[in-house]
């Protein structure tokens, strides 16, 4: 007769993750699975899952705790039958990129990339897509932190094609 | 802890695009391609993913600006100036605008469709190519046009009044820069309430028979035209087939009674008869006291297509609706700032005939469907002058392409 005693057998297997400045993350699978790069790593490899450590080298320990809590929370929205009410999941967007600086959040968008998860790097390209909304020329290169590398009669050109889209915008 | 710079002026050129293309209005997007040279060259010099963009209101011409006509933009909530010596002139008139494109006609046979953004334009067939038009004389000064009545009599038009009062709107299936430039356009005759099309290319309009009275107005949807009528009735017309005749199968409706204008808008998966009530108001002007129609309220229905019906329609919910001399647009508030959800905007686009006689203001404003009230356009210019009234106000698009 099967024992329901054998706790082992629910327990859920972890991965290790290990960011780039060489911190540790115990992940449980189905989590560490939502990333393609983790999960292509196993691919044909499936023995070794639990001994080996996966090395996410665009990703950094800062970002790593608000990535997994992304992760978890959406796999459970996804999950749950009924569907939660929309209110829900955006509250828990709005909080996730509350206090979130346009450094960090382009940060996170280059570790979404990496992790190549469609609906994370869906959620935070969205999201400055949203801070640079009628904002000015100045302010979107400020907000990517990017040089201005049109030479003055460039940039002239450029604007007068479409004068009507660059005046009377928010600076900040 | 160690923090890692990561150097974001590297981003990939897929990520730069990435985030483009989660960029919904146009002027956000020019904004972006002028940041640096590799933001420029990582997107398209022309986007293609935009959704419909709210509508800019083409203010009527001011003789202060000869050659830049205004168009209020309620999203930045400013007026922008564009040179466009094409539109900006006393004897043009605005015969619709479909999809960012405008029609113009002018004291000449000639329909141009022209895009104020890219100042494209392209000529329609002539006015002297619809079929009830007998011929066409520069040297009959003063009835240069031969028409043709539904019972074969003969009777003459001048320039002017072909411009003004031959064509009520023209619409277009889609945009003349997209999909290959395959549109199909349609026109409303005033003289016999025909329809007349034509696709992009042909040398003639031809008359959608089995169509005559469903002048009120028409919307392209899916591939076909909807056409309604002073009651309500619906034809729906395929003219998509090359060489074929026109074909046309008509929604017939209980009639719908009440209401001046009938207007139609594809909203979502809905069609929806937006009715107009027009009140005679007495104007006070100094020296000349005169009679105005204006908009006193709308009525909003949708077709039960099962039961062959229009249902009274209480809320637009999220929608806010454009109409007017333009192809009756459906957007959703929530997408523009400083939009109203539940409201029509509506422009004026029946006392153009007798402008010169017209005094104040024309006819426009944002009628709230929950509440019934009516404000005034954000943007119209206070104190009109007569001289500010020609062309009336349109809503137009800003498209690229």
């Amino acid at each position: 007769m099967a024992s329901s005693s054998s706790s082992s057998s629910t327990q859920v297997k972890k991965i290790t993750l290990k960011a780039a400045d060489g911190k540790h993350f115990e992940v449980e699978e189905p989590v560490a699975m939502e990333m393609e790069t983790v999960k292509s790593f196993f691919v044909g490899n499936e023995d070794a899952m639990k001994d080996m450590v996966v090395p996410l080298l665009n990703v950094s320990s800062e970002h790593m705790p608000a990535i997994l809590d992304f992760y978890r929370n959406h796999s459970e929205f996804r999950k749950r039958t009924p569907p939660p009410p929309a209110e829900e999941v955006k509250a828990f967007n709005e909080a996730f990129l509350e206090n979130k600086s346009d450094e960090q959040l382009m940060e996170m968008i280059m570790a979404a990339n990496f992790l190549n998860t469609k609906e994370l790097l869906n959620f935070l390209t969205e999201a400055a897509a949203n801070r640079i909304k009628n904002k000015s020329v100045e302010y979107v290169r400020a907000f990517f932190g990017i040089e201005n590398d049109f030479t003055p009669e460039e940039e002239a050109r450029i604007r007068a094609e479409n004068e009507w889209a660059f005046d009377g915008l928010d600076e900040d | 802890m160690e923090v890692i710079a990561v150097d974001w002026t590297e981003l990939p050129p897929e990520l730069i695009q990435t985030i483009t293309e989660r960029l919904t209005i146009y002027s956000d997007y020019l904004r972006f391609q002028a940041t640096c040279r590799r933001f420029r060259s990582s997107v398209p010099k022309s986007p293609s993913h935009l959704p419909p963009q709210l509508p800019w209101l083409m203010l009527p011409q001011s003789q202060s600006h000869q050659s830049r006509q205004a168009f209020f933009d309620l999203y930045a909530n400013r007026v922008h100036f564009l040179h466009l010596p094409e539109a900006s002139n006393h004897c043009k008139r605005n015969c619709g605008s479909s999809h960012g494109w405008l029609v113009i006609l002018d004291e000449t046979p000639y329909v141009i469709l022209l895009n104020p953004l890219t100042r494209a334009k392209i000529h329609l067939p002539p006015l002297f190519t619809f079929p009830n038009v007998v011929s066409f004389n520069y040297f009959e000064v003063g009835r240069e046009y031969t028409l043709s009545s539904l019972g074969g009599d003969r009777f003459y038009r001048n320039l002017r009044q072909m411009r003004d009062s031959f064509i009520k709107k023209i619409v277009l299936s889609s945009s003349p820069g997209k999909d290959g430039g395959n549109f199909i356009a349609v026109a409303i005759l005033n003289q016999t309430g025909d329809l007349a099309y034509c696709r992009n290319g042909d040398l003639g309009w031809s008359i959608i028979e089995g169509a005559r009275s469903y002048c009120e107005d028409v919307i392209y949807n899916n591939g076909l035209f909807y056409a309604v009528d002073k009651g309500g009735a619906v034809a729906v017309c395929d003219v998509s087939g090359v060489g074929d005749l026109a074909r046309v199968s008509v929604i017939q409706t209980p009639m719908q009674l009440g209401g001046d204008m009938q207007y139609l808008v594809s909203s979502g998966d809905e069609l929806l008869l937006v009715t107009r009530f027009l009140g005679l108001e007495f104007g006070f002007e100094p020296d000349q006291p005169h009679l105005i129609y204006r908009t006193i309220r709308f009525e909003v229905f949708r077709l039960d297509w099962n039961g062959m019906q229009w249902e009274r329609v209480r809320s637009l919910g999220d929608k806010v609706l454009f109409i007017g001399e333009n192809l009756s647009l459906s957007l959703s508030a929530s997408d523009f700032p400083r939009c109203v959800s539940d409201s029509i905007y509506y422009t004026d686009d029946y006392s153009e005939g007798n402008y010169d006689d017209v005094f104040g203001e024309h006819d426009s404003g944002i009628f709230s469907l929950c509440s019934g009230s009516i404000e005034p356009l954000p943007c119209y210019p206070q104190n009109l002058h007569c001289r500010l009234q020609w062309p009336p106000p349109i809503w137009v698009t800003p498209n690229p392409c």
